[in-house]
């Protein structure tokens, strides 16, 4: 008993050492905070935060007087910016990316030729017509985006719009299109003196109106229909002392408000704004797990457009393998052994036996249990003596019948054995019957490039169905 | 009496046709003790059922050596043996085993029946030798 005492408090002091010394060693706690704002790798997929220009409808309250910059929306914008976790994209990025569409020029040019039509139909008091074109190009704009380019250009369309409809007496259709054009343009305004008093007093009226509660334009509201899930746009107004944000994204509509006296009001909205947002993720590494395909069964060839016999079947004995070596990328190679059956006319006199090589690479698509695939590669075959004859008496008789109608030198064509190479392309469709065993169909066809005897038959179309394992 | 030995290769018949002095031989292709010419068939089609082909060569039969006996020859009723003749033809159809149908030479046409017997088929017309008759 007392010889167990050492060991026993040997092994206690080295529990004890171990227990002590493990919490020092391990890798300081990481804070929440650090874990985000640690730098993301090149490789992060990031969400991607488009913002539009600002909108601020303060001019509404002002009566066309100039306002203070808001600094609250450049920190914002810095604010998004700066995290690493989003790629962010500034309102002068988002107008040049609209400026950059396809069609966009265009489609521009067309609608700014139908606003001259419509300017010199208001001007020669054409006023119906001058509605309407300005209003087809007020719609063909606002398609483009162009009130984002350029909301002043787009505002005073629908406020020229508003004053031809105005002239022409309908007040309520002018009302209408001079809440869109502050809508879009807040600091619009009609020159007193120069501009219709009914008209300036109307567009005074309805800024009025706007100014107590300020419209929120409808492409704050809805989120537009093919926005991808990676991508979130966000759209702000000032409305009196607020900055307010519209978050959209395939998820929702999301609204953050912030009171612009609030000491660091961008970057508290910023903060509020990023935490709505998916962190973004580091994308998985598909290993690509490669794959033995092999297969065996049953062959079938025959060989198409052949001078010298009538279509007659070769069957026989298939195998093939095939490695994936990428997502969708196969190599193939299959090797085959065929004999032939009768022709009709029972003018092969003898067996073909062929030998078919064949190798290349391929693409392969998977759904569920059914697989496809293509394979462009090369045939190389080698073929038995091809003995044939058109003549029945040789076909019957031998040469020592001496049959008068069949001269067995001449009537009977021998073509010695021949090797041929070729171009093929193979397709073929697979189902997995059960956990990794398939069932496939191939079919292969190809070209004769080169032959070392002409034997008078044409090239190859071969059909396998091949029963198969997928190894790991 | 005649012997007709068939082969058909799709659309193409041929074979031999072998004449006996007599009727109601027990038919023994390798016993030709009665054998009174062995020709072959020429020029034969088959469409379906339906066979046609002439005779080839009528009076240069098969292989013509020592033991060929000509039609005069033919005992003991070679007198009443038809004349063969050149262009002869044979339109046979099969029914239910057996060819029915005319031979025709020139104008004379007569009518023609081909009963189906067990035994190995003829391909020569030469003269029976030990490993044919094996």
């Amino acid at each position: 008993m007392t010889h167990a005492a050492p060991p026993r408090a040997l092994a206690l002091g080295l529990l004890w050492l171990w227990l002590a010394s493990t919490p020092a060693q391990a890798a300081p706690p990481i804070s929440d905070a650090e874990r985000l704002n640690a730098p993301v790798p090149a490789e992060f997929e990031r969400p991607q935060v488009i913002i539009y220009p600002l909108l601020d409808q303060r001019p509404l309250a002002t009566g066309g007087g100039a306002v203070s910059p808001a600094p609250a929306w450049a920190q914002l914008i810095a604010s998004l910016s700066a995290r690493a976790n989003l790629k962010v994209r500034s309102p002068d990025g988002s107008v040049e990316a609209i400026r950059r569409r396809a069609g966009y020029a265009r489609a521009l040019r067309l609608a700014r030729t139908t606003a001259r039509r419509g300017t010199e139909d208001y001007q020669r008091a054409r006023l119906e017509r001058a509605a309407r074109d300005l209003g087809a190009a007020v719609d063909a704009m606002r398609e483009l985006e162009h009130d984002v380019v350029d909301p002043d250009e787009v505002g005073r369309l629908i406020l020229l719009r508003g004053q031809a409809l105005l002239e022409a007496g309908d007040r309520d259709g002018a009302l209408r299109s001079f809440r869109a054009a502050l809508t879009i343009q807040p600091g619009l305004r009609l020159v007193p003196g120069t501009d219709s008093p009914a008209a300036v007093a109307a567009l005074d009226a309805v800024r009025s109106e706007l100014a107590a509660d300020p419209p929120l334009p409808q492409t704050f509201r809805l989120v537009p229909a093919r926005l991808k899930s990676d991508r979130h746009i966000l759209r702000a107004r000032i409305v009196g002392d607020t900055l307010e944000v519209s978050l959209q994204s395939v998820g929702g509509l999301r609204v953050e408000r912030q009171a612009l006296s609030a000491p660091d009001a961008g970057d508290r909205l910023a903060s509020r704004v990023w935490a709505c947002l998916p962190f973004g993720r580091t994308p998985i590494k598909r290993r690509h797990h490669r794959r033995w395909l092999v297969d065996a069964g049953f062959n079938y060839t025959a060989f198409v457009n052949s001078s010298v016999v009538d279509l007659f079947s070769n069957v026989g004995v298939g195998v093939n393998a095939s490695l994936l070596a990428a997502p969708h990328l196969t190599l193939d190679a299959n090797v085959a052994l065929t004999n032939s059956n009768r022709d009709p006319n029972e003018d092969l006199r003898e067996d073909i036996s062929t030998v078919r090589v064949f190798a290349g690479p391929g693409f392969t698509w998977t759904a569920g249990p059914f697989r496809a695939g293509a394979n462009a590669g090369f045939d190389l075959a080698t073929l038995s003596d091809v003995v044939t004859t058109r003549n029945a008496a040789c076909k019957h008789f031998s040469a020592a019948d001496a049959h008068p109608l069949c001269n067995h030198e001449r009537d009977i064509n021998r073509s010695g054995r021949a090797w041929r190479a070729g171009p093929a392309l193979a397709l073929s469709a697979a189902v997995h019957l059960v956990d990794d065993i398939y069932l496939t169909l191939r079919v292969r066809g190809g070209l004769l490039l080169y032959e070392s005897v002409d034997n008078g038959l044409g090239p190859p179309l071969t059909s396998q169905l091949n029963l198969g394992y997928a190894f790991d | 009496m005649y012997e007709l030995h068939l082969g058909r290769y799709g659309t193409q018949v041929t074979g031999l046709l072998v004449r006996y002095s007599f009727e109601d031989i027990a038919l023994d292709p390798y016993q030709r003790a009665d054998e009174c010419g062995c020709f072959f068939l020429s020029g034969g089609k088959a469409r379906g059922d339906r066979l046609s082909f002439a005779v080839h060569q009528p009076e240069a039969p098969g292989v013509p050596d020592a033991s060929f006996r000509p039609a005069t020859q033919c005992a003991p009723s070679a007198q009443a043996l038809p004349p063969e003749c050149d262009d002869r033809l044979y339109d046979l159809t099969e029914v239910d085993g057996v060819l029915e149908g005319y031979t025709q030479c020139g104008d004379v046409r007569r009518p023609l029946r081909f009963q189906q017997v067990a035994g190995r088929p003829r391909r020569a017309c030469r003269p029976p030798v030990a490993e044919d008759a094996q």
